[in-house]
Parts: C-alpha cells; sequence; structure tokens
C-alpha cells in the first residue's frame, strides 16, 4: 500500500513539477519542492531501515551504547517496522539513533572533536556486562564469557575509571599493591584441561596468561600512564626471565614479590630522594618557585627542601575542572611553606614575581617533550615568555620511547560528560609539553637536558641486556 | 557563588574618560570644520600649511560654542548611537573573518565575541558550521548557549567546553582565537580579561591568528596609572588579578566597527578619536 502511495505522489509532484516549469509560479514551485522533498525524506527512512541491521555494526561514536543487550534489541525490532512507514515517521523511539538523509548531512557539517582519543565515557556500562554492577562488585550477573579477573584488580579498574582526580604516584602505588595481591593469591593450578592433556604448561607462561586479562581489563578502565605500564613490565620481565623457570611455586612468588620490591625501591624511592637532593640544590634562598598543582609528587619535594633549611615561596597553579591544587595548596602550607595560588587566569601576573618554574612529569619522551597533567603546557608557555626557566622533575623508569609532538594523539585520553543536551565538556587529561619549551630534566642520574632522554633510554637497554645475559 | 564580570559594555570607569575626550574631539572638530567653509579654501598659503590644522590647536572660546552648539550636538547624538550599535556594527565584519569549518578558541564569556560568532554562523548566504572551543571558567561558558541557543540547535554550532588548562593542549586543531578587548591602549596592547595572555602566547607558539575585538569607545585616551589591578579572591591565599595586558605583537588583527585594523596601526585611530591637547597629564 504504501509503495502505490509514493508512486501516486510521485506522478503528483511530477505534474506539479511540469506546471511549474510551464507556468513559472512561486506558489505552486513551493509546494511542488516541499512535496519532493517529503517523499525523498520517507524515501530515506526506509532505506536507512532497511540498512539498519549493517549499520549498527559500525555506530557513531557517541551515540552507540555498548550494552550488548540494547543492540541487540534494536537489531531484532527493525524487520517489524518495514511496513508501517506512515506510523513511525510520527512515533518512532529509534528515530533518534537514525538519521534523515537531510540531517545526517547537517551532522556531517560539524564533526565530533576527539573521537580517536580514547574516552572511558562508556566503561561503567562495560563493567555492567562483564557483571559487576555497581551494588555488588563481586556479582557475576549476566556474562556470556566469564572472566577470571582479581578482585584487587577489578576494585582498582573500578575506582579508576570513576575517579576525576588522578594521581599519578598513587595510582602506581595502589597497582603495585594489587598486583602483590595477585601475586600472592596466584596458585598454578588453574590449568586449561585440553591443554593438560597435550603438555604441562609452565608456571611462568601460566602466570602471564593469568595476568594478561587482569592488565587488559585496566588499560580498558583507563589508559595506564608511563609508572603504571612500567610496573607491568616488571612484572612480566621478571616472569619471563631465565632465573625464574626452574623454581616451584612458592619460590616463584618470592621471586615476583623481590623483583618488585627491588624495582620499587631503587628507581621509585631511592630516585625520588636524589631528586628532591638536586632539587633543593637548585632552589636559591628567597626565591619563588612556580608549580603546578597536579600530584603530591611536587610536594614531597618541596617538603624535603624546606625540611634541609631553605627559605622559599611556592606558587601553585591550578586548573579545572578537578581543581587538584587545593590539595597541593593545603599540603604545603602544613608543611610550613609560604604559599600563594592561582588559577590560570593568574598565571600572567604571578610569573612576573617568579623566579623558576618546577613542574612535576608524568613522562619524559624520546625527543624530549614531556607528558604532564593537563594545563602544564599553558605554564610552560608563558614561563618562556617571560624567561622563566622551566624545570621538570622526572624519575627514569618514567621515560618512554615514544616521540608526540602535541597532546592530541590516541595515547591521550579523553573525559567527556555533557553538561545539558547540547554542550558537553570535553576534559583531556594530559597534555604534552614540546621540548623547546622545556630549559631542563631533573632525574636520578642528574640534570640533563630533556632531549637526552632518549640516550638514558638507551642505556638502559643495554645495561639490562648485560644483566640478563651475564646470568644465564 | 558571585558572577564574574561580563566586559562588553562601558564597565570601566576608564572609559567615561574616553568618552569625554570624544566629545571634546568633536567640538574641536566641528569648529575646525566651521572655520574651514568660512576661509577660502583654495589658497596657496593653506595648501601649503595644511587645512585646518592650525585652526584646531587654538583654544576654543565661549563665542564659537554657541555658534558651533548645534553640530556638536549632532555629532554627539551621533556617537551615541554608536556605542548603543557597536556589538551589531563589529559583527558586521564576521564573515571576512570566520571561514565554514573553523574550530575556534575563546575565553569566558563576552556578548562580543557572542555576536560576533553568531552573525557569522546564521549567515544566509553560505553554510558556515563552526566549532567553538570554550576555555576558561566553564560558569562562564554556560552562558554561550542563552545567545546561540538556535544556532546550537540547527547544529551549525558546536560548542565544546574544555577547560581553563586547555588552551596549549587543543591549540594545534585551532584555526582562530577570538578575544575581547576592553580597552586598547595607545600603543595598540590592551587589557584584556584575566587569562587571556597565556591564551595568546600558546596561539603564537603554533602560529595561530588572534583577532581581537574592540568597540571605539574602549580605545583608551591616555595610558592608564596602575599598572595592576587584583580583585577579591574566593579563597584567603588567592590571588586573582582583574585584567592581563596583551601586547600587539600577540595580536594578529584588531576588529573595530570601522573594520579590521592592524595593531601596531592603531594610534591613527587614536589620533582621529582624540585630540592631545584635551589631555589632563
Amino acid at each position: 500500500m504504501t509503495k502505490e502511495l509514493s508512486a501516486k505522489e510521485k506522478k503528483k509532484l511530477e505534474k506539479a513539477a511540469r506546471r511549474a516549469k510551464v507556468v513559472g509560479d512561486k506558489g505552486v514551485d513551493v509546494e511542488a519542492k516541499k512535496a519532493e522533498a517529503m517523499r525523498k525524506k520517507e524515501e530515506a527512512m526506509k532505506k536507512k531501515q532497511e540498512e539498519a541491521p549493517v549499520r549498527q555494526a559500525s555506530p557513531v561514536p557517541k551515540a552507540a551504547s555498548p550494552v550488548p543487550q540494547v543492540a541487540a534489541l534494536q537489531a531484532e525490532g527493525v524487520p517489524g517496522r518495514t511496513r508501517k512507514i506512515s506510523e513511525s515517521q510520527s512515533i518512532d523511539p529509534r528515530r533518534l539513533l537514525k538519521t534523515t538523509k537531510t540531517q545526517q548531512s547537517q551532522v556531517e557539517l560539524t564533526e565530533p572533536l576527539f573521537t580517536y582519543m580514547r574516552n572511558t565515557a562508556g566503561i561503567k556500562d562495560t563493567i555492567q556486562t562483564m557483571g559487576f554492577g555497581r551494588k555488588d562488585m563481586f556479582s557475576r550477573g549476566i556474562t556470556k564469557n566469564p572472566t577470571q579477573l582479581h578482585r584487587a584488580i577489578v576494585r582498582l579498574g573500578f575506582k579508576a575509571a570513576h575517579l576525576s582526580k588522578i594521581d599519578e604516584r598513587e595510582m602506581a602505588e595502589k597497582l603495585k599493591r594489587a598486583l602483590e595481591l595477585f601475586i600472592d593469591d596466584f596458585d598454578g593450578r588453574n590449568f586449561n584441561d585440553e591443554l593438560k592433556q597435550h603438555h604441562r604448561v609452565s608456571i611462568q607462561q601460566n602466570f602471564i596468561s593469568e595476568l594478561n586479562p587482569n592488565i587488559n581489563f585496566i588499560s580498558k578502565c583507563h589508559p595506564m600512564t608511563r609508572s603504571e605500564a612500567c610496573l607491568v613490565d616488571i612484572v612480566k620481565e621478571a616472569a619471563r626471565s631465565r632465573q625464574a623457570r626452574d623454581k616451584n611455586l612458592a619460590e616463584f612468588k618470592e621471586f615476583l614479590h623481590e623483583e618488585l620490591q627491588l624495582f620499587w625501591k631503587m628507581r621509585v624511592d631511592e630516585a625520588e630522594a636524589t631528586i628532591a637532593n638536586e632539587t633543593f640544590n637548585l632552589i636559591t634562598d628567597n626565591s619563588t618557585v612556580l608549580t603546578f598543582g597536579d600530584g603530591m609528587n611536587m610536594v614531597r619535594i618541596f617538603e624535603k627542601a624546606s625540611r634541609l633549611g631553605r627559605k622559599f615561596e611556592v606558587i601553585v597553579v591550578d586548573t579545572e575542572p578537578s581543581f587538584s591544587g587545593k590539595r597541593v595548596l593545603q599540603c604545603l602550607t602544613e608543611a610550613g611553606i609560604q604559599t600563594k595560588y592561582s588559577t590560570i587566569a593568574g598565571l600572567s601576573y604571578m610569573m612576573k614575581q617568579t623566579d623558576v618554574v618546577i613542574i612535576g612529569a608524568r613522562s619524559l619522551l624520546a625527543n624530549g617533550s614531556v607528558v604532564g597533567a593537563k594545563g602544564c603546557g599553558t605554564v610552560a608557555c608563558v614561563a618562556n615568555e617571560d624567561q622563566v626557566p622551566v624545570l621538570v622533575c622526572c624519575e627514569t623508569y618514567k621515560f618512554e620511547d615514544r616521540c608526540a609532538i602535541n597532546a592530541l594523539d590516541i595515547k591521550n585520553e579523553i573525559r567527556e560528560f555533557p553538561i545539558n543536551e547540547h554542550i558537553t565538556f570535553a576534559n583531556i587529561v594530559q597534555d604534552v609539553i614540546p621540548a623547546s619549551l622545556v630549559t631542563a630534566a631533573i632525574t636520578e642520574v642528574g640534570i640533563i637536558a630533556s632531549t637526552s632522554a632518549a640516550t638514558v633510554i638507551s642505556e638502559n637497554e643495554r645495561k639490562r641486556k648485560d644483566i640478563a645475559f651475564e646470568t644465564t | 557563588m558571585p558572577k564574574t564580570k561580563n566586559y562588553h559594555m562601558v564597565e570601566n570607569s576608564a572609559d567615561h574618560f574616553n568618552i569625554i575626550r570624544r566629545c571634546q574631539k568633536i567640538v574641536r572638530e566641528t569648529k575646525a570644520a566651521k572655520k574651514l567653509s568660512d576661509t577660502d579654501q583654495n589658497s596657496l598659503a593653506n595648501a601649503l600649511m595644511g587645512c585646518g590644522r592650525p585652526a584646531e590647536t587654538k583654544k576654543v572660546n565661549q563665542m564659537d560654542l554657541t555658534e558651533i552648539k548645534e553640530e556638536v550636538l549632532e555629532s554627539v547624538r551621533g556617537l551615541r548611537d554608536d556605542i548603543e550599535s557597536h556589538i551589531e556594527r563589529i559583527a558586521e565584519h564576521s564573515a571576512d573573518y570566520l571561514k565554514p569549518h573553523d574550530r575556534i578558541l575563546i575565553w569566558g564569556f563576552s556578548a562580543l565575541v557572542a555576536n560576533f560568532i553568531e552573525k557569522a554562523v546564521a549567515s544566509k548566504s553560505r553554510k558556515t558550521p563552526i566549532t567553538l572551543l570554550v576555555s576558561g571558567s566553564s560558569n562562564d561558558a554556560m552562558d554561550y548557549q542563552r545567545i546561540l541557543r538556535k544556532q546550537v540547535e540547527s547544529k551549525m554550532l558546536q560548542i565544546v567546553v574544555i577547560g581553563d588548562g586547555a588552551a596549549f593542549t587543543v591549540m594545534p586543531i585551532v584555526q582562530k582565537v577570538l578575544i575581547p578587548a576592553s580597552s586598547l591602549l595607545p600603543d595598540g596592547s590592551m587589557r584584556t580579561p584575566a587569562g587571556i595572555r597565556a591564551l595568546c602566547l600558546a596561539a603564537r607558539v603554533h602560529a595561530v591568528p588572534v583577532l581581537a575585538l574592540c568597540p571605539l569607545h574602549k580605545i583608551s585616551a591616555d595610558y592608564p596609572e596602575d599598572e595592576c589591578e587584583l580583585v577579591q579572591p574566593d579563597h584567603p591565599r588567592e590571588i586573582k588579578p582583574a585584567w592581563d595586558l596583551v601586547k600587539s605583537n600577540l595580536v594578529s588583527v584588531v576588529i573595530t566597527s570601522e573594520g579590521g585594523l592592524p595593531p601596531n596601526d592603531t594610534y591613527r585611530l587614536h589620533n582621529q578619536l582624540y585630540h592631545p591637547g584635551d589631555s589632563l597629564q
């Protein structure tokens, strides 16, 4: 019936068009155009409905729901609807998802930004599909593939996905604790029955195959920072190393624990102490230091410098939406250091009074750029203009082997939330300072130019390979 | 929570002085024009000496005032109309500067900027989809939706709030930066709402053009006396400046009601609007 209707309408339109051409009357033309547009709309809707199952596979980035049940419903409901087009025009709940041709061309005009960056917006749904609901974290609801995730890892991933303020050192500590619990609870008993018949899987491979889904889960919850990735690498490498080969279960676990402790002690704690000493030497008496309020790293360093007897003043610069500088301000004032507080709005004014800018980095890249918290790029930029040196504190385990020119690449994370139905708040979590704006990097191997990070990385690699070679 | 200032109307007390100086200049001009129409224009002496300028530097007596009162009143009324319509007149130039599929970075809320963008997006002659990246305090950013609601709903305009620290982060994909000037100093540098200098510096690093919107009544007649001004902070240890000084080398073009202007040539406009003999210094 609908086909007849559209055919009749077609004839009407053709007549009207012919009349319009002959007469050249404006009124008829407008009507003909309107009817034409309506007909085209209907055809487009019909086409979209037919194409719907294909389209569901490649969803529009923001509008798709990752929950499989709803997607199944959508695909299922389509065949029943293809006949009643006139009904669907007025009341179609799925019209919000499917767009007509004209709407689609309008939507394509302004593209959504930052779609290539990792978006943790759908993470709560993903966690729910795995069976971990909000109320009872460990109840396995409707899961298709029961994933054997350790409870500490799940807890960590859950918290990380919902946190708005990320202190990356704290995250690394939490990950370390979770990994330790995982190692403790690891028992080499979860063999796959099929595999057991063919060949016995070694403890090492078993451990790694159990660890991998956990790490995948965490990286889905939030993109891992360099320090966390390093921790995971250490554990994996220790598990794969030749030393761990001929150990039984208890010795294996002890070995892993030892390696983790050693790494943490040497490259994290002691490194921070060395960096604090170097920074103490760099801050002169009665100087003003500007820092960016993103984590407790700098708080510890400044506390140590002040305990060693330096008198200096700190200006804490903060950004929204997380305002993590307020905590830094509180801790510094409790330590007895004179502090001032400002947001980016007051940055230009404050920069005239500062002697040196010292910020903490999340990672140092091979081309000398620095990955830091959101907003540190602006601070470095303004500091350069006023000829204030920019120093970056970074332990060597945070050095990374890639090159980034700006912050808008795949490794970065964006946390979007809609303020109302039209405006979204796009919070880009990390920022990249180009190497030209950074004066020097303070590490435990000394005060180096930030571009020398590549040399340090290759030296470390060489040393590690030498050590591994020696012990075989 | 107290709302931050909107720098779009005559808010600074310095603006009052600007308008007083404008009126003084109008008086001088009308007097000079009157003198000019009386004397012989085509004489050689006038051609050599330049017409009208000697007449301007003389003081205006009481006698002259009664003669030129009508014309002065008319010009002052014209000035008042200019001030009332300055937002629309600046917005008329938006089509020259904002192109389709542009991504524009702005800071905080300003009615000047909002109308500028609205005019460009709502133009009937060509489709100008624009993405607006709003940095600065996100409470201010919400005001944009009030004015630009129609454009956002028609999907020609996309508003993304990025927060104040992300100016450097998103700058690689931004095509233009729009800033409102709260006053334009005689040497071409300008005072802007606090935080915009950081934005302009980040734009310079990434070679992004900065457009400054400045109505004529905000062109400051004299150099201001205070070096900085602090606003009441929300927190005892907080320091909040009222405005930022943006030097003229950071800005690419200054858009006034008359059109675009290179920032190092603003002294010409300044000479046109004000007379140095009227200054109080």
